[in-house]
């Protein structure tokens, strides 16, 4: 097993190199397959072409040759005419006089002369350009006696082409004489046999024609191979019969050959040659061997190649895909071993590259998780602070007032996150006094709770001392002016002393709603006083107003958040929708409370986005009794019963 | 809340329109900073088209008054709507913003002051 990090299944001979082997040797395959098809074609085209060539040469020849052999046989015809004549003298000069003739003519050429005896026997005499070759009777010869005499005139037979692969002539004209009875009729032949050389020539500079047989086929089937080949060869004639020129694959004396054959003469005949298929394509075989053998070994380098490189680059990587792997599974302390800068010379180092990316992935990865839990221990001690601080509010919630027979109080609060800046309060000054404190600081969650704490127990303690509404809130403004100044902080507040005995109602305003105030139908609003908001100035002043307010009044300390819930087209409660409810709900302050939460759901189609604070004091009158409230509403969401 | 600034007279307008409520207050806060580092003195902040203010709103715009005060700046308020009015002169905001009933009001009144 090898000892490289890169597990096996990530090399490439075991994955992506087959395919790309495969899909290359296919390629290569087709490609070598598509070439050799062609050169084949071409191979074939140029067998054709020279085959066309002998052919055309054929044709150009054959009626030059025709005309100087019927024109060369008279002097012949005429002196083989006088042959029956003549005695063994005279017969020996004329066999001179024939080897003249034929010497005089071109090419090299032979004469053969068949004559009938009286008896009818035939005597075969052959001549050359030296003069008489043979004489006497003829041991084979396709003449017989009726066909000398059924010859009517010349007769052309079919070429052929003999072992030297010269074209062979041949020209056979009768010789006619008196017979034994003294008629006039053939008693010989004469064939001149005529060896054209340039056709062996031709047909040689074309190597690969160099073994090849050539042969003529008749229209009748009859051709110039030997009889034995008929056999064999009888689907290659019958396909040269039913197709004027083509090419066929034969196998012919146990080798295996082409035959391309095309026609000549008008179609009377067939040229055909058998070409040895190691001849013809020979050198495209070896040459395609070669060129195989050479992609093959070019495959299996480059694969090796690839194998090698792709080890090399995969290398660097595996350590990186296991510090990935470790980094996925949350181990950010891991380090990752520096891999050995294989081919750093000859690859631009990605590898090195990819590992620092990935190590100042890792340290970033690693910081933020830090930040994260950092933020998380602050999110949590946020959370207890400001749940601290939202009990510490609701604690300083005030506590139910004493029984009262001719006071009503209830208090409701909508908080919509965790600490909200309103701020409320309402206790006895004495027994016959009623402190209402309503306010609001312009923040949220934690700085909320720290002004709502200092304000709150402050003005309560101040009432409580008596103070009059104005200077507790000019000792609380005092006291608070500096610092919410430099925290750009500000507290709006109401204040007012409610004495139970004549209904008189003395306030001051820091910059905060004044309540309203309804009875029956008749609803309206405290008038704004024109002073800021605590923690402006700190000489504020806070003069008083005050009121009497008739027996069975109501007053709603509320805020100008109340006044701009919006509905679901943006348009605000105001005042208006406030004023109308007052005038049409004229509830005891516990049942008031919680139908003006209602009406402002209602008008929101849901809970209001914004805190919400407000509660209703109802008085009665002096001397009139009534029954305190008995349900206990404590357990009511945002509602507070005194 | 939309806000646009355009100067005229060689004051800053700032053209507020909407809810100036806690949401906004904030952005107010910051653009007005912004403005006063680039050079603001004097400002008009027309709120014809607020139809509510926060006491948000309303710390943001003493901030921006603090923020004007040792530059000699000056703020004022022009075009309030009854109900936003109320609350701002309600609150005693008037006696630090003066406020006019229009744009040209307001900034004519930086003229005869200087």
């Amino acid at each position: 097993m090898s000892a490289s990090p890169v597990p096996w299944r990530y090399r490439l001979e075991t994955r992506q190199s087959i395919p790309i082997m495969v899909g290359l040797v296919g390629v290569l395959s087709f490609l070598l397959a598509l070439g050799y098809l062609n050169a084949r074609e071409q191979i074939l085209a140029s067998a054709r072409g020279q085959v066309a060539q002998l052919v055309g040469s054929i044709a150009r020849q054959d009626d030059y040759n025709r005309n100087w052999l019927e024109r060369g046989m008279q002097p012949l015809v005429r002196l083989v005419g006088s042959f029956p004549r003549r005695n063994a003298a005279e017969q020996q000069a004329a066999d001179a006089n024939m080897a003249s003739i034929i010497s005089n003519e071109r090419g090299r050429q032979t004469v053969e002369v068949l004559l009938l005896d009286g008896n009818g026997r035939p005597t075969l005499r052959r001549y050359d350009s030296q003069g008489l070759v043979s004489a006497g009777p003829p041991v084979a010869t396709e003449w017989t006696r009726q066909r000398i005499l059924a010859l009517k005139g010349p007769e052309w037979h079919v070429p052929e082409v003999d072992a030297h692969r010269d074209l062979m002539l041949r020209y056979s004209v009768p010789i006619v004489g008196q017979d034994a009875r003294g008629r006039q009729a053939n008693v010989g032949v004469c064939s001149v046999n005529l060896a054209i050389s340039w056709f062996a020539d031709r047909v040689r500079s074309f190597s690969p024609f160099a073994n090849c047989g050539v042969f003529f086929l008749t229209r009748d089937g009859t051709w110039t191979l030997p009889p034995q080949d008929d056999v064999p060869l009888a689907r290659l004639k019958a396909r040269m019969l039913a197709q004027a020129s083509g090419e066929d694959n034969v196998v012919w004396k146990g080798r295996p050959y082409t035959a391309v054959y095309m026609p000549m003469r008008g179609g009377e005949l067939r040229l055909g040659l058998l070409i040895p298929r190691r001849d013809l394509f020979g050198n495209l075989d070896r040459l395609t061997h070669l060129l195989g053998g050479i992609g093959l070994a070019v495959l299996v380098l480059a694969g090796y190649g690839l194998h090698r490189t792709t080890k090399a680059l995969l290398s660097p990587l595996a350590p990186l895909g296991q510090l990935a792997a470790r980094l996925a599974h949350g181990e950010l302390d891991a380090d990752p071993k520096a891999p050995a800068p294989r081919f750093a010379r000859r690859f631009p180092d990605e590898a090195q590259r990819l590992r620092q990316a990935t190590e100042t992935l890792r340290r970033a990865l690693h910081q933020r998780v830090q930040e994260l839990a950092l933020i998380g221990q602050t999110r949590e001690r946020l959370f207890g602070e400001m749940t601290f601080a939202r009990s510490m509010q609701e604690a300083m919630r005030p506590p139910k007032l004493p029984p009262t027979p001719d006071l009503a109080v209830a208090a409701f609060v909508h908080t919509a996150g965790d600490v909200c800046g309103d701020m409320y309060d309402y206790f006895l000054q004495s027994p016959r006094v009623l402190c209402c404190v309503m306010g609001n600081a312009a923040a949220h969650g934690v700085p909320a709770a720290l002004l709502t704490s200092r304000v709150i127990p402050l003005l309560h303690e101040l009432l409580l001392a008596g103070f009059a509404p104005g200077k507790a809130l000019e000792s609380v403004n005092r006291v608070l002016g500096p610092a919410a100044s430099r925290q750009q902080h500000m507290v709006s507040v109401f204040v007012g002393l409610l004495h139970l005995d004549d209904g008189l109602l003395r306030w001051a305003s820091a910059g905060h709603t004044p309540p309203y105030r309804s009875l029956g139908q008749a609803v309206d609003q405290l008038d704004w006083t024109g002073d800021m908001p605590l923690g402006i100035r700190d000489k504020a002043r806070y003069p008083e107003c005050e009121i009497r307010l008739r027996p069975g009044e109501t007053l709603l300390f509320t805020g100008p958040r109340l006044l701009s819930v919006p509905d679901a087209r943006g348009r605000r409660f105001g005042e208006d929708g406030l004023r109308q409810f007052l005038a049409d709900n004229a509830e005891a302050p516990t049942d008031l409370v919680r139908a003006l939460y209602a009406r402002i759901r209602q008008h929101a189609g849901g809970p209001p986005q914004d805190d919400l604070t407000f509660f209703a004091v109802r008085w009665q009158g002096a001397g009139l009794r009534r029954e305190p409230p008995v349900r206990d509403l404590s357990s009511e969401p945002g509602l507070q019963d005194s | 809340m939309e806000m646009q600034v355009s100067r005229a007279q060689g004051a800053y307008i700032i053209t507020l329109s909407g809810r100036w409520d806690t949401f906004s207050s904030a952005a107010f806060e910051q653009k007005c900073a912004a403005l006063i580092a680039d050079g603001m003195r004097q400002v008009v902040i027309d709120i014809a088209d607020v139809d509510y203010v926060s006491s948000f709103g309303l710390r943001s715009l003493l901030n921006t008054g603090k923020l004007l005060e040792p530059l000699q700046g000056r703020v004022h308020m022009s075009s309030l709507q009854p109900q936003v009015r109320k609350v701002f002169v309600g609150s005693g905001f008037s006696s630090l913003f003066p406020e006019f009933p229009d744009v040209n009001a307001a900034l004519r009144a930086f003229k005869d002051t200087d």
